[in-house]
């Protein structure tokens, strides 16, 4: 029941926060600032491009001074208001503070733009139109760069905005009431319809914030979940652990008790009541191991180990040793397979999956044959079990392999085991990937088809004849200082082929290698007294410097091993087959 | 014959020895429950074999065979509720004398222990069958050879061999290698296995004898 109280817990949880603004209004407010600072950077050279316009346009009817103050004004505000901007976000400044400097800035700039508009009266209609443009267009645009931050766009709004507006409408012109008052109107209309926009903006940008903040929490919950998903699975792996092995001990001990009861002299009912505890022990252990497999696979412990290996001879070794139990029913077993038949895949757990399928067949069939044959179809090899037995019924065919289930035994006839058999059997087939198919019908037996994994054959180790064609005339050096050792390695080598010079120590060696040349020297690590292989080759390499050379040991102590590294020598350790001892001669002889 | 059982679950040394009592009453039996318990115990006496569970509290795997095999030359047997194929390689090659996992069938763990308590050499059969056919022919092992064989499987290192046999040292050497040869082997769990296959037990326990 726990289980499920925990995750209707954590539903509710989530409905709370999707009716509840997941944000607190300091993180959104630090985001509006982000926002403002990066927005507001982005058009200084168009508004100073704007303002070099309406200065120009203004030259032509005021004096130079004043437009020039003006423009330097702009300017200098377009400047501060840039600058300051940029170090807002990494100011030290408390955050309500940092928005109130960006509506400051907001309202300074609008406030040297509406000051441009001192000029409108002295301007003639058309450049009245165009100043209008530029700032209508200016207001727009910072309806993005206030990011609908509503005091910091009204702050630009009604300096600009609203004495054009008012302006249009009063100001003395040369066109008539009814056209200018009518822009008067559409321009007080627009700034409604800006602080409009300017709301929607500013939702979007608070949605889209509240969003995001909600992906990262449930992100961390997944998180969390995942976090005790996997610390439940390594529970349960540790239990399975202890469980098998706490269990199998008293077990074992009560197998073995029964086994020393048996050996005792007992009269004939104490001797059957043993033989039944036996048997009880047996089925234990076998169901005990049964059950801990599938909780093993269940909890993806088991990785299989491929490695190539041939099906014959495991299918005849399982016909051998399941001959006995099906003779013993009176039911024949048969085996067809060709005998060359190799397949790639994990071999204790292929066993187990034939021998489950057989011990079924035996199991169920009452009489008859079970025949274990290879197929082919759909271009692919299938091993197929095959008994004449019962046969099960289409409707029961995938339930049988379902753990506990048994076609009729509604008893639960414990002789019948506990019904994992072929619960193992696919899940093990699934693990391997291999295909499962069955094939039956009432009265007409049933037919087990496994997919096979065929691997051509295992390449098998070079025959050691061959060596004896590339390396007629290569002469090695053998140095060692037991005299049976030299002779049984001398004999190994000459059968190989190879000529072979004797030597004792570092020194009989180097008289040796004056007196004719070698291609290669065999030494042992360790020599007599303080001589070691490595100073044989050493001093063997002063007279011939390209010497190949191998050093043997029979010690796999950390410093020989790190001396023969150090110096750079191959080291093979004692005994060596003589397949390896070529490979390696064969290696110094002709490094490609 | 003197026999150190090293397990650290009480009833389960019970069962083995009560087995082994019906199985052969002259045995003696000593039993230890951790490493420490077992060095002792090695230090007090002399035991001809041991039988080493290699998870016990103190020391776990092929360290426990290790720190065993330099205390005592006797012949170490392992048996766990480990059957893991590499596990029981390593063991091998670090010179246990054979690998008998608990879950083992009653009957077969009797043969098993049946093999052992006669310095046999014993492995679980799913070692045996899936090691690499490699070129045998037939084996022509010398009387020498075959003890030299048996005493290696046993854990024996070639000192020991070569006392026991009263030779020098180089010749066992130089007896391995024509061993090892003539199997066609390059590992002792390979010469062990080679060896069961070709049914050279028989002839190694008699040699032994």
């Amino acid at each position: 029941m726990l289980p499920a109280k925990a995750t209707h817990r954590q539903s509710s949880t989530t409905r709370q926060a999707a009716s509840a603004p997941a944000s607190t209004p300091t993180q959104l407010d630090a985001e509006l600032v982000k926002m403002l600072a990066q927005q507001g950077r982005r058009v200084p050279i168009p508004i100073f491009l704007a303002a070099c316009l309406i200065a120009s346009m203004a030259n032509e009817h005021l004096p130079l001074w004043l437009v020039t103050a003006w423009l330097g004004m702009a300017s200098l505000t377009l400047l501060w208001r840039y600058h300051h901007l940029g170090r807002l976000q990494t100011s030290s400044m408390p955050l309500a503070q940092q928005l109130r400097m960006a509506i400051l800035l907001s309202g300074v700039s609008g406030l040297s733009h509406g000051l441009s508009l001192g000029f409108f009266v002295f301007l003639p209609e058309f450049e009245r139109a165009v100043q209008s443009i530029m700032l209508v267009g200016l207001c727009a645009g910072s309806v993005a760069t206030t990011a609908g931050f509503l005091p910091a766009f009204l702050a630009y709004l009604l300096p600009t905005l609203l004495p054009l507006s008012i302006l249009w409408l009063a100001a003395p012109s040369v066109a008539p009431f009814w056209l200018t008052g009518s822009v008067a109107l559409l321009i007080a209309l627009l700034a409604i319809i800006l602080i409009a926009l300017s709301k929607d903006s500013y939702q979007l940008l608070k949605a889209s914030f509240e969003s995001r903040q909600q992906q990262i929490q449930l992100n961390q919950r997944l998180q969390l979940a995942l976090d005790s998903a996997e610390s439940a699975n390594r529970a349960k792996t540790r239990f399975l652990a202890s469980a098998s092995h706490d269990l199998r001990q008293p077990l074992q001990s009560l197998s073995m008790f029964a086994a020393s009861l048996a050996r005792r002299p007992l009269d004939e009912r104490s001797s059957q009541i043993v033989h039944y505890i036996h048997e009880a022990v047996q089925m234990l252990n076998t169901e005990l191991d049964a059950l801990l497999d599938i909780s093993k696979l269940d909890a993806d412990i088991i990785r299989p180990n491929l490695e190539i290996f041939s099906l014959t001879s495991l299918l005849n070794r399982l016909h051998t040793s399941y001959q006995p139990l099906a003779t013993d029913k009176g039911l024949y077993l048969r085996l067809d397979c060709p005998a060359d038949l190799y397949l790639k895949s994990d071999r204790q757990l292929f066993e187990r999956i034939v021998r489950n399928l057989l011990d079924n067949a035996i199991k169920y069939t009452l009489q008859g044959q079970i025949e274990l044959r290879i197929q082919a179809e759909d271009q692919a090899l299938w091993l197929c079990i095959q008994d004449t037995g019962p046969g099960i019924d289409p409707s029961e065919q995938a339930n049988i392999f379902e753990e506990f289930y048994q076609i009729d035994n509604p008893e639960r006839d414990r002789q019948q085991g506990l019904g994992l058999g072929l619960a193992i059997v696919q899940r093990l087939s699934r693990l391997l990937q291999l295909p499962l198919r069955l094939q039956s019908s009432p009265g007409l037996g049933s037919s087990f088809f496994l997919g096979l994994p065929i691997s051509p054959p295992p390449p098998s180790p070079a025959p050691v004849a061959s060596a004896k064609a590339s390396n007629a005339t290569a002469r090695i050096l053998l140095v060692d200082d037991e005299p049976q050792v030299r002779l049984s390695l001398q004999q190994l080598l000459e059968s190989l082929g190879f000529i072979v010079l004797l030597a004792d120590s570092s020194d009989s060696a180097c008289q040796q290698l004056l007196t004719q040349p070698v291609d290669l020297v065999i030494s042992d690590l360790r020599l007599r007294g303080e001589d070691s292989g490595i100073q044989c080759i050493a001093g063997l390499r002063q007279l011939q410097p390209d010497l190949a050379a191998l050093l043997l040991s029979g010690d796999t102590a950390p410093q020989r091993l790190q001396q023969a590294d150090q110096a750079g020598i191959p080291l093979l350790h004692k005994p060596i087959s003589a397949e390896l001892l070529l490979q390696a001669i064969q290696h110094s002889l002709h490094p490609a | 014959m003197k026999i150190l059982i090293i397990d650290d679950h009480p009833l389960y040394i019970r069962g083995i020895q009560i087995l082994i009592t019906e199985m052969q009453p002259e045995v003696q039996l000593a039993s230890a429950k951790s490493l420490q318990q077992a060095i002792w115990q090695l230090s007090q006496q002399r035991f001809d074999l041991l039988l080493l569970d290699i998870h016990l509290p103190d020391a776990s795997g092929v360290q426990a065979l290790n720190s065993l095999k330099m205390q005592h030359e006797a012949p170490i047997v392992v048996i766990s509720a480990d059957d893991g194929p590499q596990q029981i390689i390593d063991c091998i090659e670090a010179g246990a004398a054979g690998y008998i996992p608990k879950q083992t069938d009653p009957e077969l763990m009797q043969r098993a222990l049946e093999i052992v308590l006669a310095q046999g050499t014993y492995l679980p059969p799913h070692m045996l069958s899936g090691l690499h056919p490699s070129s045998s022919s037939t084996v022509n092992l010398s009387h020498k050879q075959l003890q030299v064989l048996h005493k290696l499987l046993q854990g024996k290192s070639n000192k020991v061999i070569a006392r026991e046999l009263d030779v020098a040292e180089g010749t066992i050497k130089a007896h391995l290698w024509a061993v090892y040869q003539q199997l066609g082997v390059n590992s002792r769990l390979q010469a062990m296995a080679k060896a069961h296959e070709l049914g050279l037990f028989g002839s190694i326990q008699h040699a032994a004898g």
